[in-house]
């Protein structure tokens, strides 16, 4: 029965919008891996750059100044996507059997208690923003 | 539906646990690392910073390969087993990464103590 089997192309995901946002999720993910990977490297490399050779130069400061924020800004984006696709998941995967009306109605619940965490601890741990002179 | 064995479901806890965790820590982490204005209310111990910077890029770096291995199924790549294999060698690869920035940080803080 071997010739009956049918084998999806590899971008079946990509006809049903459901699929999609799955692979969205997924591969947003996998960039957020990559991005600590590079994230590790870069700062290995700095380091030990650094240390050894050099440190009074300016165009190596330079590009370290602009590198690390850069990484930095694109896990940001990558994690907040990463934190409204899986919140958007977690009502689903739940055991709980949650109609389609009260899935949504805990997203909704998740994404303000997740506003509300990050609000609260960055008033814990840091001083309202001033500005240095 | 084949019986799931005790490491895949040791394996999905961990992922989800961590990807939880990152969903509700990660954004509000990297803007306060991103803030250079912001001054921290009370002096953190180095070793805790550097415990919990630890924490978050081996969260990243497990949820990434995980994914990764997943997605690998989903497609139906041919040889997915040999990419799953891969997939395991470079996240070791990066744990191996992370613990040489681990010493390097934190011999750096000991040479200037």
């Amino acid at each position: 029965m071997k010739y009956l089997e049918q084998k999806p192309g590899p971008l079946w995901w990509t006809k049903n919008p459901r699929y999609f946002m799955y692979f969205v999720r997924e591969i947003n993910g996998i960039l957020l891996g990559f991005l600590a990977f590079a994230s590790i490297i870069t700062l290995i490399a700095v380091s030990l750059i650094w240390k050894y050779a050099l440190n009074s130069n300016a165009l190596f400061i330079g590009t370290a100044n602009i590198l690390i924020p850069v990484l930095i800004c694109a896990t940001i984006v990558s994690s907040i996507i990463h934190t409204l696709t899986w919140l958007d998941a977690m009502p689903k995967i739940l055991p709980l059997q949650l109609s389609k009306n009260r899935q949504k109605i805990a997203y909704v619940i998740l994404i303000i208690f997740w506003l509300g965490l990050s609000y609260i601890l960055l008033n814990i741990f840091y001083l309202s923003y001033a500005t240095v002179v | 539906m084949q019986p799931s064995s005790k490491k895949t479901v040791i394996s999905y806890l961990l992922f989800s646990g961590l990807s939880t965790f990152l969903a509700f820590f990660l954004p509000v982490y990297l803007s306060g690392l991103l803030n250079q204005n912001a001054e921290m209310r009370f002096q953190i111990p180095f070793f805790a910073q550097l415990a919990v910077f630890d924490l978050f890029l081996f969260a990243m770096l497990y949820q990434g390969q995980y994914r990764l291995k997943t997605t690998v199924t989903d497609l139906g790549l041919k040889k997915a087993h040999l990419w799953k294999k891969l997939t395991g060698i470079s996240f070791y690869i990066s744990l191996l990464a992370l613990l040489v920035l681990n010493i390097i940080m934190a011999g750096g803080m000991a040479n200037s103590l």
